[in-house]
Formats: C-alpha cells, structure tokens, sequence
C-alpha cells in the first residue's frame, strides 16, 4: 500500500518534470541586456514577431559581459546588444558570423540645473574636460556595464587618463537608476542612457533635480544590433529562426513600430536599420 | 537440553567496553514460566534482549528449538515478544497501538473485536481508553496497554522485564493477573524477571540467577562482595564486619571477585568445625508464607544481606543476633 | 517609503483582477517548488534518517558536512548548477538550462541539506524505546523504517517546512539558470528582482506580498494536517 503510493508519487513528479520541460516547436532563445529589457519595447515587439513568424521569442536580460558569454557558451540562440566595440571583436574573436544594426538611442550627460560647471550645449569631449579642470563632481557607475565603458570611452575621447581616483569622481558600482539618485544628493553631473532618464524623470513627476545638460554627437549615439551567432561554435543553435528575428527586426514594420514606440510618452529609438 | 525451548552456547554481549553477557550457557524449558533472578547490572535486560531476537550476541549462538536464529528472523519474529522494562507507546492512539503487532503480520480480521479483549485482559475499557493517546495515560495504564499489545498477538513465548516496575499497586495487580492467565494457557512459554522476589518465586516454575553476566547454579543465599582481609593470627581469609565479626572465606582468586554461598546450604545455628564455617549476624526480617512449612529469615552479616529457610518452629525473632553456619566446600567464586 | 504603503494597494489589485503575468509568476515559483521538495524529500528523508539513526564510524564529519552545505549561498549553487547545464558544460545536452527544471535541480541543491540535517536531528533525539517497541511487535526492517518515519512525521513536516521557506524565496539560482523568462521561467522573486531593477518598488513589494500570502496558505493546510 505504501509503495503504491509512493510509485504513483514518484510518476507524477516525472510526468510534472516532462511537462514543466516541453519545448515549444519554433521557439527562438534570446540574450539581452537589462536596459534594453527594462525599456519595455521587447514585450511590445515581441507578440508582432509571433503574429508575423510564428516562432515564441523567449528572452533573459542579463549584463552586456554576460549576454556575449552566453552567445559563446551557445546558451542562447541570438543576441541582442548595445556594445559596437565588443561586437565586433566577438565576430573576429569567431563568437558571431554577423550583426545587423537595428536602432539606436542615445546617452546623455546630466546634472543640476544649476549647472555649476558651465557646460551647457558644449560637446561631450570638452564638457568633460572642463568638468575634469573644475573638478565638479562626477558619478560613474563603474560597473563594467555597457553604459560604464561607453562612459570609458568619453573619458578617452575628452584627453586624459581615466579619473579612477580622483577625489571628485565617485564609482558607485550600481544600476543606473539608483547612480542617477545619488548623483541628484551630490549634486554632480553623470552620464545616462535617455531611456533611463525618462523613467527618472516621470518618477520625480516631471521636474527632476537632474536635467539634460549636453546631448548630441555621433560619440554620444547607443547602437543596437543583433548578432548571429557562428553556426561553427553552436551548431546546434537555431540560426534560422535567428536570422528570420534579424529579418523581421529590420522590416519595415518592425522599423515603424520602433519608431513609434513611446516610453512614458516619450520617442526613445531611432530605427536605423537600412543606412549604410 | 531435550524439551528446552531456548539453549545459548556460550554467549557474550558487550556495549561500550563492558561484557553484559560472559560466555553465558543456560537452557531455557518449553511451556514453562521461568523466572530470571539476579541483582541490577547482572545482564538480565541483555539477556532477555537476546532471548526475544532483538539483539543478536557478539560471540556464542542463540538456539531456539534447536536451530540458531538471529533478529528480524521470520522463524521467531511473530512467535517471541518482548515487553520492555520501560514499554514505549507511538505517538497514535491506544486502538493503534494495541492493533500495530496485527497489522504488521497484515493479519486484518476482526482486529477491533481482538484489541477490545486484549484491553479488557489488562483491565481496561475499550470505549474509554481506544481512542486515547499516551498523554492522556498514567503510567500503570500505559504499561497496561504496552502488554495488551503484546498479548493480542498470543505470541508462543512472551519475555517480560520488570512488568510492574514503578507502576501503580492496581495496574501490578491487574498486570500479575494478566501475565498468569496467558501463562495458564497450554504451551505458552513464559520468561520474566522482576524485583519482587517473593512473586518470582511464587509465579515461576524453573527459576535463573543471573550474576555479572553469567547464569549461576541455584540461588545464592549468600554474595559478598571484596575487599577481603587475611587475619594476622590464624593466616584464614574473611570478610570483616564492622565489630570485629567477619565472615570466613576461603582465598580469593582474583580481586573483583564476589564470594557466594546457595542458600540452601547455610543453616540457623550450629558451631564451626573442620568443615564448617560459622559467624554471627543479625535478623532483620522473618518471613512465612501460606502452606510452607519454611519460613525465609533475612539477616545482615558484614553489612551484606543474607537470606536463609528455616523451620518455622525455629524461627528467630527480628533484632536477635543469630549464628549461620554453612559448610567451607560449599563457598563459590564468581 | 510610501512605495510600501502603494506595494499594498498594489498587492490586492494584482490578487483580484488576476493579472496574468503575476498568475504566471505565481504557477512557475509553485512548479520549481513542488519539483524540487519531492526530489529533496525522495533523497533527503532516508538520507537523514541514516545520518540520524544509526551509529557509525564518521557519523560526527558526515553531519558537520551536511551543516556546512546549509550555507551555500544561492548564487554559487546557480553558478555550479549553470556550469553543468550550459551547453558548454557536461550536462549541455539536455538542454535544460533556462527551464523550470532546471531552477529545481538548483533548489533541489538548497533543500537538500536543510531536509536532511533536520531529519537526522529529529531522529538523532528520537527515543530509542521506540526500536525496542517496534521490532518487539514484529516489525522487519522495512516496517521498522516507515514506522519510524511516521512516529517523527511532525519532525520531517517542520523539516520540508523549512525546507520550503527557502526554496519559495531564493532568487540566485532562479536568475541563473531559469534566465527570469517571462512566462517560462519567471518566478515571483526573479520578479521582485526584476521589478526593483526597473526602480518600481511598489510592483516590487506587491509581489512579495503575494508571496506571503502564498506562504500563508502552505502553512495554514500543513496545521490542519498537523490536526
């Protein structure tokens, strides 16, 4: 009597396991990273792409770094990233056969209204110098995400090493959101993706501590891309289905439906897939 | 060993360094009630571990009816029980209890009618007590229920230690009646061991003394315990008192060892002699018994308690210093 | 602050509208859970009754090892367990890795130690009459076992408790190896996670409560059972 029971138990926990475990037919597994996911345009692109294709997109967001290890750990079927440099040495690296630009955003430098280092309307490089000359408090997330070493990446262009240690440049090693509230307490200026600066600002109901300060310029510009990943190092993953998500990513539809997407009311995508 | 039920061969049981059981050889008859007699720490609760296959020896084979078996053996498992000194109730009601014996041997058939017996052999009512869990028990009740449990099972041999130790006067009474009525029954073995000497006499037919782990020929009147001293003038062995008595020894072999006189070899008067050996001690207790013409006298000599039979037209008075003598070839090292 | 006080409000339109993304998170955290306390009960009950019962050479080391893994944290058991399911790993081929099971083979990993460290304890306190008793009614080594277990049935239930608490409310192992999928593998704490992330706190907090009140339903029925 007891073993009935217990052999009854034991094939429901595999039945359950069975199911639990069902793979949908035409079912596309993607890495993306936290901020692309955190604007929300992937749930609203998402039921489109299974109305038009008929494949599930199914998506984990995770950091830039991590996105790219999974890809090489043929973890995930496709890519969808933010991190030009990186990607390109990941196809030479033999990683990815190929990426197709989608859309961009952009970052932007914020900081008090005040603007207490007198950088408004400059460009990005000589605002940053002048902040550096100034010594004004500026906070960097310095957490290796895609948005800290895009952050590098101005410092470089700006002249001058790193300021790792400076007293006036503040790492605070989280997202981007709780970075934009501690450099508001500082009174500092940081940089931001427009997509997060958004949110911050519907949060604190429209009048935020923080404004836009400098914006513009190709060097400020956040490119999106999908990358296919090497059929030679996964070949097990799904490159159809990847390169019918890569295709439908850059129709026209999919295209105008980026251009439309608002977050908060606001555009945030430029959709750039048939330029150059 | 023809009609023996149980024979050990030469048995030892150790626990943490100690031998509970010393190469101990007995025969235990078939149909019988046997008593097991002996003081605390002699090996009786190991030994009747032993002889229910609970346990099985270290060294030495356990033979029951000629073939040796060991714990969990499907020979004896449902023929022997064992009700422990200190009997456990599960955590479920009585009527679960009483009934488990049953429904491990899967045997389903009219279980609730049979525990109500079982419970009303023990002196207790089905209705009241069925239900109830083991917080709700005295402690007599619920060594009552432990031993209904048992004889629901009308087990072959049923092995009892200490069955009404530290339980209430009416459950002992009920348990005893209990116990006598099973072993009424024919071909019923029965083998038990208490603290109430004088009802272990009375209710057994053979009787086992147990000393350190061995089983000793007949009852020991007398056991007395070492250091012992050799008197300067005479170079003879003895067991000193507190006023200068002693009792006589002969030499010990070894120091743990324990001198030991039967019972029936140490008499009320007489005088020492070549063979005899002879000392003083006080009466402390005289006791007689419907239909024996012996009454048992408890005296103590050299601090230890000594018990001897004499006729009951002889029986000294408590208090009155009284002389035993016992012969010198009947003193044993044990 | 006032995001709890919105976290509550929050928490009951979620509950009575049936959100379907909440509903969704609801069933995957109970199908990872379910999963992984039969996998560690089936494994950890006998294995802590061994620890537990029996006197053995080692038993002391054995139960400091099983006390030990009590403290492995979450993310080093969804690293490990990631390590072994990615496709790069051993167990690549399986393609497990951001399903329910295989949150539950992590979770499996949590319980195990916890089942099995309160068993034996139960066990190891367990009073030895209870032997005696048992194999003096006839019970064989099979009975002696299941009877066992059930005169410490209390004991094992505050176990898979325990046990459960843990499992419910872990977010590294889900993270890692279930990929917080929505739909498929996002459970209510990869949710809060992931609701925090997005700087909604008040969505945040609803959830848990949620996850309270989910908890709170587990150990109401367990009580009526403990009855």
């Amino acid at each position: 009597m007891m073993k009935k029971r217990f052999m009854t138990g034991l094939l429901a926990l595999v039945a359950a396991i069975a199911v639990a475990g069902s793979v949908h037919a035409k079912a596309l597994m993607m890495a993306t990273t936290t901020s692309t996911d955190n604007t929300g345009l992937l749930d609203y692109l998402a039921p489109e792409f299974t109305k038009d294709t008929g494949i599930e997109l199914k998506w984990t967001s995770v950091g830039t770094g991590k996105a790219l290890k999974l890809g090489m750990n043929c973890d995930v079927d496709v890519l969808l990233v933010h991190a030009p440099p990186a990607e390109k040495k990941y196809i030479k690296d033999g990683y990815a056969e190929s990426r197709k630009e989608i859309m961009f955003n952009d970052f932007v430098i914020v900081g008090p209204k005040a603007d207490p280092a007198g950088v408004k309307g400059m460009d990005v490089e000589k605002a940053l110098a002048t902040i550096r000359s100034g010594h004004k408090t500026f906070v960097s997330r310095g957490d290796n995400s895609g948005t800290n070493k895009k952050e590098k990446l101005l410092w470089k262009a700006a002249g001058g090493p790193l300021p790792e240690k400076e007293a006036w440049y503040v790492q605070t090693g989280q997202g981007m959101l709780s970075t934009l509230n501690i450099t508001a307490e500082r009174g500092g200026y940081t940089m931001t993706d427009r997509g997060t600066y958004i949110k911050y600002s519907h949060k604190n109901g429209g009048n935020p501590p923080l404004d836009v300060i400098v914006e513009g310029g190709v060097i400020l510009k956040n490119q999106y891309s999908v990358l296919i990943l090497n059929s030679g190092n996964c070949p097990k993953a799904k490159k159809d289905l990847a390169e019918a998500f890569s295709a439908w990513m850059a129709s026209d539809k999919a295209q105008e439906l980026i251009a439309k997407f608002r977050l908060l009311g606001k555009p945030l995508f430029i959709p750039n897939a048939n330029q150059g | 060993m023809d009609g023996a039920l149980y024979t050990l061969d030469q048995v030892s049981r150790c626990y943490d360094q100690s031998r509970a059981l010393d190469r101990c050889t007995l025969s235990i008859p078939k149909g019988r009630v046997t008593g097991i007699a002996g003081p605390n720490g002699s090996g009786k609760s190991t030994l009747l571990k032993l002889l229910s296959f609970i346990e099985p020896p270290d060294e030495g084979r356990v033979l029951f009816e000629g073939r040796e078996e060991r714990p969990f053996s499907p020979a004896v498992r449902y023929r022997v029980t064992l009700m422990p000194q200190t009997p456990f109730l599960m955590n479920r009601t009585v009527f679960k209890n009483v009934s488990y014996g049953l429904n491990v041997k899967k045997d389903r058939t009219d279980v609730a009618q049979r525990v109500s017996v079982a419970l009303s052999q023990v002196g207790l009512d089905f209705d009241k007590f069925a239900g109830r869990h083991r917080h709700e028990l005295s402690g007599g009740e619920a060594q009552r229920v432990a031993l209904a449990a048992r004889l629901i099972l009308d087990p072959e041999v049923l092995i009892l230690d200490e069955p009404t130790a530290s339980v209430d006067a009416a459950s002992s009474f009920l348990i005893r009646q209990a116990i006598l009525a099973f072993a009424s029954n024919p071909g019923k073995t029965v083998i038990l061991t208490s603290h109430d000497a004088a009802w272990l006499a009375d209710v057994s037919d053979e009787m086992l003394f147990f000393f350190r782990g061995k089983s000793v020929a007949e009852k020991m009147g007398l056991m007395l315990f070492g250091p012992f001293e050799r008197d300067h003038h005479t170079g003879s062995w003895l067991k000193r008192g507190e006023d200068d008595g002693g009792i006589p020894v002969s030499e010990p072999p070894d120091p743990d060892a324990v001198a030991a006189v039967p019972e029936r070899l140490l008499q009320l008067g007489g005088n020492a002699g070549d063979h005899h050996a002879a000392f003083d001690a006080e009466v402390r207790e005289v006791a007689r018994r419907k239909g024996h013409s012996n009454a048992q006298v408890t005296l103590i000599g050299a601090g230890f308690p000594i018990t001897l039979s004499c006729p009951v037209s002889q029986t000294p008075e408590p208090g009155d210093i009284a002389r035993v003598t016992y012969p010198l070839s009947s003193l044993q090292w044990l | 602050m006032d995001f709890i006080v919105d976290g509550f409000y929050r928490a009951l339109v979620l509950l009575i509208q049936g959100d379907p993304q909440t509903l969704s998170a609801v069933t995957t955290t109970l199908k990872a859970a379910f999963l992984s306390m039969g996998m560690s009960l089936v494994i950890g009950v006998p294995a802590g009754f061994c620890l537990g019962y029996y006197e053995f050479r080692g038993k002391k080391t054995a139960r400091t090892i099983v006390d030990t893994m009590l403290a492995l944290p979450t993310v080093f058991i969804g690293l490990l367990v990631y390590a072994f399911l990615s496709n790069r790993g051993p167990l690549g081929g399986l393609g497990l890795l951001f399903t329910i099971p295989a949150i539950s083979v992590g979770q499996t990993i949590l319980a195990l130690p916890v089942i099995t460290a309160l068993t034996a304890s139960t066990l190891d306190s367990l009073d030895k009459g209870l032997r005696l008793t048992l194999i003096s009614l006839g019970a064989d080594k099979r009975q002696l076992f299941l009877s066992t277990l059930w005169e410490v049935r209390y004991g094992i239930v505050a176990a898979a408790m325990t046990a459960m608490g843990r499992v419910m409310t872990e977010v590294g192992i889900s993270m890692m190896v279930g990929g917080n999928i929505k739909w498929h593998t996002r459970t209510i704490t990869t949710a809060i996670a992931l609701e925090t992330g997005k700087g909604m706190f008040a969505e945040g907090i609803a959830l848990g409560l949620v996850l309270l009140a989910i908890a709170l339903v587990v150990n109401v029925s367990v009580s009526v059972f403990r009855r």
